[in-house]
């Protein structure tokens, strides 16, 4: 199963910290901006925070881009930008 | 294999809930080379105020299977464009009160210039490239700290080309 992880105000307002998706219920071939295109048609709030322009995608623990492939196992973190320090 | 060369092995990342001892990290960083001649540290303490209000403290969130990755990684960038002896990065989550510290760098090196200049390096990639979020709370609610632009431009003045 495909891993997506939420953090912050994104998993706060979403009330979901992860989901497990199944790959084969996803658009081929999957990408970063094609499971945030999926998310975002879950709903109201899901489209309103899960944007390609005020998110940051981490792909196996690296940071991603839009273009960035997806694979069935992989784990995905979605997260608003990073305020530590 | 002379374990005593392997300078990276002395450098130390750590992401704790618990405080930690500046004291002890400097005689660390001290003793660990007779060959340097100049160790910088920074240390983030928690403020007790925002623009708007008065804090009682700070939580901080982050994603535990990236952070140690993504501070290595900075680690790793320093050492390419600096000539370091070690480095050691450390940066608390949970639950902080004011005052509190909340991370610290603390880099050797040779001569001066090169740890001054790496240690706010560090501290500026890792402001924008480490997964951790400061959430602010006060006595009229608990709020997430926004990213802020100068932050970026920041970490973008030490590699203007790419950024």
């Amino acid at each position: 199963m495909l891993k997506v992880l939420f953090f912050g105000q994104i998993r706060e307002r979403l009330a979901t910290d992860q989901l497990s998706l199944d790959i084969a219920q996803l658009p081929t071939p999957l990408t970063v901006k094609a499971l945030c295109e999926y998310l975002a048609s879950k709903g109201e709030q899901w489209r309103e925070l899960i944007t390609t322009h005020s998110c940051l995608i981490a792909v196996n623990q690296t940071m991603a881009n839009l273009d960035t492939p997806i694979n069935g196992h992989d784990e995905v973190a979605i997260f608003p930008p990073v305020t530590g320090g | 294999m002379s374990a005593n060369l392997n300078l990276h092995n002395e450098d130390r990342i750590s992401v704790q809930e618990a405080d930690f001892d500046v004291a002890f990290e400097y005689q660390r960083l001290q003793h660990l080379s007779a060959n340097n001649g100049a160790v910088v540290f920074f240390v983030g303490l928690v403020r007790d105020f925002n623009a708007n209000q008065l804090l009682n403290g700070l939580f901080l969130e982050h994603y535990p299977a990236m952070t140690q990755i993504a501070l290595a990684d900075i680690v790793r960038q320093a050492k390419e464009k600096w000539s370091l002896g070690s480095v050691t990065l450390i940066h608390r989550v949970g639950k902080l009160a004011v005052n509190e510290q909340i991370v610290m760098v603390g880099v050797t090196s040779q001569h001066r210039q090169a740890a001054f200049q790496s240690a706010e390096f560090m501290m500026d990639y890792l402001k924008v490239n480490a997964p951790f979020w400061k959430k602010e709370l006060s006595e009229s609610g608990d709020f997430w700290v926004e990213a802020k632009q100068t932050d970026q431009q920041a970490a973008n003045r030490w590699s203007p080309k790419t950024s």
